[in-house]
């Protein structure tokens, strides 16, 4: 039978067309407009699901986003997302979904059984039950975990695109129901620049729900035309399907836009499934509306209780009756509406109602129509257990807390119950908004909000239920904020008339009589549906002293589902302000916190996945390495050729070959990467004096000198050399890795500490593209391809010349960063890639060897010439790094100086840069290896240091390491011992930190 | 010394984006502009020595407020800071006009520092090129906020970027790092990808 | 997201701005003089206080200049931004209490 409980008419649906879909395996139908759950209800499916404790059968419990009980999985393979919410998950032809915590099936569910042993499971159980051996915890876990259920998310890559998008705005309207229409068609009048956002596929919000009237026609027409006005104005966007999920500090709020969701997979073309919005808005208008209450009763949460206005919402949106037998529980007015709502259906209506004598006009119409009323009484247990057959009703006693008289039990397939409304207060309060306790209403309502997020609280959000004033406060909601952003309206809209019908005050009885007295009955009575919490794990906690309301909330577990306790709250603090004596304000409410919904993973990281996640930053020769089979290393984005594999050879093969070649013939590296930094100025040279520890003042023009930075602690945090142009003109270069550290560094002395220095820093690192040429016969290449004469005479070591090279403009740099004579041929970019290739043409007759960082690495340490953040670490200074001489001893000042002579800095037994050779010469220590005087395999050691720099050296002819080991100079000739992961104990001796040309007379040749 | 043996074809200058075709969707595209020289002038605001001596030379005085840009006769200048401004001159004058401002500042605080091939330039147009952006930068670029020839410093994602509105398109040029105008340029392909039908 | 006044640029989102601790700190000129506790305190101590707390910021998205900022470290309050060498901004009534002790959050 298709579809048993859809209605014939009525409701948003399209029953012209039919959707086929899956729940565990087996297809149903529904139509465009509904829900999975609406349409699953129409099919008279019941059992959704299992708690996730319990394993007590769910049902439907609700129709919106504070579902605690209908979550399934939805989708399969990698599309699979568990955890979602049944209410929101609009209906697409072939949409596949699962049931949750059932195991082996939804029926028949081992796990159950648990439910039975629920004393074993109470309150705080991870923590008493579990806390002891704390070894086995992890077993533990995995068992807890897995009798969970098998809610597990897909294991392979999302497929699905999300993005992100910023935007701007004078007012955003949160939610589009009566109070959010009028407030956004209010301020769009004025001119203002206005973003409506709802959650829904359409606009109207609980006019969706009740058929009231406005303006003396349907409220639907008005929606119908205030939507239609809205899409005329240029500066309104309207966001349907988006729910505003987190409000951040100055009115900075997230809102997710489900783009495609509604649709089947692949039938979104190229748009994306999510959109993440980030909305700046100078004023928010909140129009969220309010949450149904729960009662809380024995059996509570059977499938087929559900809250009265989401089964009038069933009916009327969706076109579905919930029940053919139907009894409303309720404390409250409104709730009559649904039972008339359901007997104009042909539903046979039964009213509980905790009052004694309910009088306002819904329950007098309700007896007109003929539905009996139960009043003064309460439901005091469930008949069914997959699915409801019937409730039992007792009289309460005067003071709501005891039951008289005989039980009646009155059958039924849906309880529909109704506590009273909540606010939708989330977004006010993470907006820091106070809220206050409305006595009448019982529930917290927005107070006072704070300056620093300016907005307004409209309609049922802000305690007004009433349709009228929802449309009033919105109104007045739309136009002040509006005004506020300077905007005003020649012609603000008019206040229609809404029908609203007055209502009596509802009877707040928080938890009700159970027939079991004691814990036994208050153990059936749940508070927090997702969280399987009953009223008594909350006394439980009051008794065992959790009872804050923070304390509660992670004790039991209220309010820490995926729902965030939107049904359960304020039954929860209720409850314990009960057991503890005290009102609800006392008790206090906990912190609502972003975001109100779950958000995929995916919709945070937006497009910035994939290849999109991190950039790659490529120099001008980059192609010419690819091209070469260069294997990469990933430098801070940029990616630096590491090494120049030939056919068949290893890393270590190629290295090894690098190496040998800079230092016989000659071989060229792409040092294009380094941070250049343009400085100009009659102060340049001083503001070098301050940021080096060497002296700069008699640099002559054209000549370079190598500088060492330290931080005002002294210690070594970048090293570079750095070039005279012209009289007052610098140019700098920094460590790879440094180079935005030192531009920010350099503008920050400047703009804070010495304004009326006269210099000028420009960032010019990637105007150049850098070939160094290092070795031997690197002169020789050279000058077949310049008009620089590089005479040594007239062109030294650490000069500079500019000139054409291959007929570029270059800025040739005789500095060497192997000990090799090197020309570091500087040109713009743009010709990076001709330079490098007529050089690699030119060095053919040389056997010019391309190398890479790790090639120049060995070089350098052969040489030992430090690396800034390998050698060093932060904590080093220049003479912990044997590099005395480049401190002046002259200059009065400069930055980190006075650090040097802090006691620390200059205590005996520091951290100390030596050299290690291994006994073994073939043993290449790995670096990170810890240094001790004398350690044994297998048995503890005191590491007084740390290998920094370890390769095989074929110049040396064997391996070579730097390490920083306390008191190291004070260890020249000392065999060390360096224990290893693999377990082997290596020794080495203490030396100096220099392996090849102590001299340094190749670089000077 | 040697004698200069010159290569025997002129080098050639390339860009990061050589080649790129040009990415289309339903009301926006991605370009490449023609390649533009681009100088920095270091100077104060405040000196009017300076700016005197650049708008001599410049023939248009240099755009002084804030997040705009001012063309003149020479070129494009736009405001960097304080102190700063990019100006994007037509490639084959820039060496001389470099050298020019340079002999105008001498004496004075100023700089001239080419950084023509440090940054690429890339044109996004169209009715939905304001969409596009909003997918990656955190501007506000309603045009009662940001209109043609305002221009800012800002991010796009993690790139950093020098945006100019060309015109009431609108056209935006997006200046970025040499490096990173590969990545930029795939990641606003990426972001157009909605607005094409296949 | 903080939306932050660039005294030059304007407002901008914060993620083009970088953080760059307590604002007017002098460095001493006399470092040689000081004592290793008077030279500590510049280099090592900061107020930290609950409360007003001047901070410096860096547009280093933006137009990469240095500027100062009055912002409540409770409330997170941006009281106002101004220039380098500009006077502080003047904000009469906000508190300025050293910390004492941990503050304890909340999970």
């Amino acid at each position: 039978m298709a579809q048993p409980l859809r209605l014939a008419a009525g409701g948003r649906v399209d029953r012209g067309r039919t959707l086929r879909f899956t729940f565990d395996g087996r297809t149903y139908t529904g139509h465009p407009g509904d829900t999975l759950a609406s349409a699953l209800l129409a099919n008279g499916v019941r059992l959704l699901g299992r708690s996730y404790k319990y394993h007590r059968p769910r049902g439907l419990y609700s129709a919106g986003a504070e579902e605690p009980s209908a979550l399934v999985t939805l989708g399969a393979g990698a599309r699979a997302e568990p955890n979602t919410r049944a209410t929101q998950v609009e209906l697409f032809d072939g949409l596949v979904a699962r049931s949750q915590n059932a195991w082996p099936a939804l029926g028949f569910d081992v796990s159950a059984v648990i439910g039975a042993f629920s004393r074993f499971l109470p309150a705080g159980f991870y923590y008493k039950t579990f806390m002891w051996p704390k070894s086995l915890w992890m077993t533990y876990e995995k068992v807890i975990r897995d009798a969970a259920g098998p809610v597990h998310g897909p294991r392979q890559a999302d497929p699905d695109r999300y993005e992100q998008r910023y935007a701007h705005c004078d007012v955003l309207v949160v939610g589009a129901g009566p109070a959010g229409l009028m407030a956004a068609l209010a301020a769009g009048r004025t001119g203002a620049r206005v973003i409506l956002a709802d959650d829904q596929p359409e606009a109207g919000g609980g006019l969706l729900t009740d058929p009231a009237g406005i303006g003396g026609g349907a409220g639907l027409d008005w929606v119908r035309a205030t939507v239609a006005a809205l899409a005329d104005m240029p500066e309104v966007t309207v966001l349907p399907r988006t729910t505003v999920v987190g409000y951040h500090d100055y009115n900075y709020l997230g809102a997710l836009e489900r783009v495609t969701d509604h649709l089947p997979p692949d039938a979104g073309g190229n748009a994306p499934r999510q959109r993440l919005w980030k909305i700046r808005a100078k004023q928010v208008v909140l129009a969220t509306g309010a949450i149904e209450r729960p009662l809380v009763f024995a059996d509570n949460d059977r499938p087929g209780v559900m809250l009265a206005g989401a089964a009038r919402t069933y009916m009327n949106r969706f076109g579905v009756l919930p029940g053919r037998e139907m009894v409303v529980f309720t404390n409250n007015d409104g709730a009559y509406a649904t039972a008339l709502d359901a007997a104009s259906h042909g539903a046979r209506v039964q009213v509980v109602d905790l009052r004694p004598d309910p009088r306002g006009p819904l329950p007098e119409a309700a007896r007109e129509a003929g539905i009996p009323i139960h009043a003064g009484a309460t439901v005091c247990g469930v008949a069914g257990s997959k699915a409801v057959t019937g409730v039992r009703v007792r009289a309460l006693s005067d003071d709501g807390k005891g039951l008289a008289g005989p039980a009646k039990s009155l059958p039924c397939s849906v309880l529909a119950m109704s506590g009273g409304w909540t606010p939708t207060v989330h977004l006010f309060s993470q907006a820091r908004g106070k809220l206050a306790f409305s006595a009448d209403l019982g529930a917290f309502v927005p107070a006072a909000g704070d300056p620093l997020n300016p907005n307004r609280p409209a309609g049922a959000c802000n305690g007004s239920l009433g349709l009228d004033a929802c449309l009033r406060e919105g109104r007045e909601a739309g136009l002040a904020a509006a005004h506020d952003t300077g905007h005003v309206a020649d012609h603000p809209p008019d206040l229609p008339l809404a029908d609203s019908l007055p209502q009596e005050p509802p009877r707040l009885l928080w938890t009700l009589p159970a027939e079991k007295a004691g814990t036994a009955g208050e153990k059936t009575q749940f508070v927090d549906l997702m969280g399987d919490v009953t009223v008594a794990d909350v006394r439980l906690a009051e008794r065992e002293g959790y009872a804050s309301v923070e304390h509660l909330k992670r004790y039991t577990a209220t309010g820490m589902g995926t729902d965030q306790g939107k049904t359960s709250n304020i039954n929860a603090m209720a409850i314990m302000a009960d057991a503890r004596g005290v009102t609800i304000p006392e008790v206090g409410h906990t912190t609502f916190r972003p975001n109100y919904v779950p958000v995929a993973f995916g919709a945070v990281a937006g497009r910035s996945v994939g290849d999109l996640f991190q950039q790659a930053r490529p120099t001008a020769m980059h192609e010419w390495h690819v091209a070469q089979g260069a294997v990469f290393e990933d430098v801070g984005d940029w990616k630096r050729p590491w090494y120049f594999p030939r056919p068949g050879e290893t890393m270590h093969d190629a290295v090894q070959r690098e190496c040998k070649a800079v230092r016989t013939s000659v071989g060229i590296v792409d040092a294009s990467t380094l941070g250049k930094i343009d400085i100009q100025g009659p102060d340049a040279a001083d503001l070098l004096n301050m940021v080096y520890t060497n002296a700069w003042s008699k640099l002559g023009i054209g000549r370079c000198r190598y500088g060492v930075m330290l931080n005002e602690h002294g210690m070594i945090f970048d090293d570079g050399v750095t070039t005279r142009l012209g009289e007052h003109h610098y140019h700098m270069t920094t460590t790879t890795g440094g180079a935005a550290r030192v531009m920010s560094w350099l503008e920050e002395w400047l703009q804070t500490e010495w304004p009326d220095m006269r210099v000028f820093c420009t960032s010019v690192t990637e105007q150049w593209a850098v070939a160094a040429l290092n070795g031997p016969r690197s002169r020789e290449l050279l000058a077949g391809l310049t008009d620089i004469d590089l005479d040594p005479e007239t062109f030294p070591f650490m000069a500079m010349k500019e000139g054409t090279v291959a007929g570029i403009p270059a800025r040739v740099y005789r500095i060497s960063f192997t000990g090799e004579m090197a020309y570091e041929v500087n040109v713009p970019a743009g010709y990076g890639l001709a330079l490098w290739q007529a050089l690699m043409d030119r060095g053919a007759a040389f056997d010019i060897c391309p190398y890479g960082t790790e090639t120049m690495h060995v070089l350098r340490a052969e040489k030992g010439f430090i690396i800034a953040g390998q050698d060093t670490d932060g904590t080093v200074t220049p003479h912990d790094a044997a590099m005395d001489w480049i401190v002046s001893k002259k200059k009065a000042d400069f930055i980190g100086r006075r650090s040097l002579f802090r006691a620390d800095t200059m205590r005996p037994g520091r951290m100390q840069l030596v050299g290690l050779l291994t006994e073994d010469p073939a043993v290449v220590l790995p670096e990170g290896a810890q240094v001790a005087e004398r350690a044994q395999a297998g048995q503890a050691f005191a590491a007084i240091g740390h290998v920094t720099s370890s390769y095989m050296s074929p110049n040396v002819g064997r391996s070579i390491a730097l390490a920083m080991v306390a008191d190291g100079f004070n260890r020249t000739g000392q065999t060390l011992s360096v224990p290893t992961l693999d377990g082997r104990v290596h020794r080495a001796v203490v030396g100096g930190t220099v392996f090849f040309d102590p001299e340094g007379e190749r670089a000077r040749g | 010394m040697a004698e200069q043996q010159a290569p025997i074809t002129a080098p050639i200058r390339r860009g990061p984006l050589d080649g790129r075709a040009p990415v289309t969707a339903d009301g926006v595209s991605l370009t490449l502009p023609a390649f533009a020289g681009k100088l920095v002038l270091r100077g104060g605001s405040d000196d009017g020595a300076f700016t005197a001596a650049a708008a001599k030379v410049l023939g248009a005085g240099l755009p002084l407020a804030p997040n705009t840009a001012a063309r003149g006769p020479r070129g494009l200048a736009l405001w960097l800071g304080p102190t700063e401004w990019m100006v994007h001159v037509d490639a084959d004058t820039c060496d001389a006009l470099a050298a020019e401002l340079t002999a105008a500042f001498a004496g004075l605080h100023a700089a001239v520092v080419d950084v023509s091939d440090y940054y690429a330039v890339m044109r996004l147009g169209g009715p939905r090129a304001r969409d596009v952006l909003a997918k990656g930068c955190p501007l506000d670029l309603h045009p009662d906020r940001f209109d043609v020839d305002h221009c800012a410093q800002t991010r796009f994602v993690a790139s950093a970027i020098l945006l100019h509105q060309v015109d009431v398109g609108p056209t935006y040029d997006i200046q970025v790092r040499w490096s990173f105008a590969d990545f930029l340029w795939t990641y606003l392909a990426d972001a157009m990808r909605e607005f094409t039908s296949r | 997201m903080l939306p932050i006044r660039c005294p030059w640029c304007g407002e901008r989102e914060q993620t083009e701005f970088s953080y760059g601790g307590e604002a007017h700190i002098v460095r001493p000129t006399d470092s040689a003089d000081l004592t290793d506790a008077e030279w500590g305190d510049y280099v090592f101590f900061r107020t930290n206080p609950r409360g007003l707390h001047y901070e410096r910021w860096f547009h280093a998205f933006g137009c990469r200049r240095w500027f100062n900022m009055a912002r409540d470290t409770v409330s997170g309050a941006i009281h106002g931004t101004y220039r380098p060498g500009e006077p502080r901004t003047d904000v009469p009534d906000a508190p300025r209490v050293p910390v004492a002790g941990g503050d304890g959050g909340e999970g």
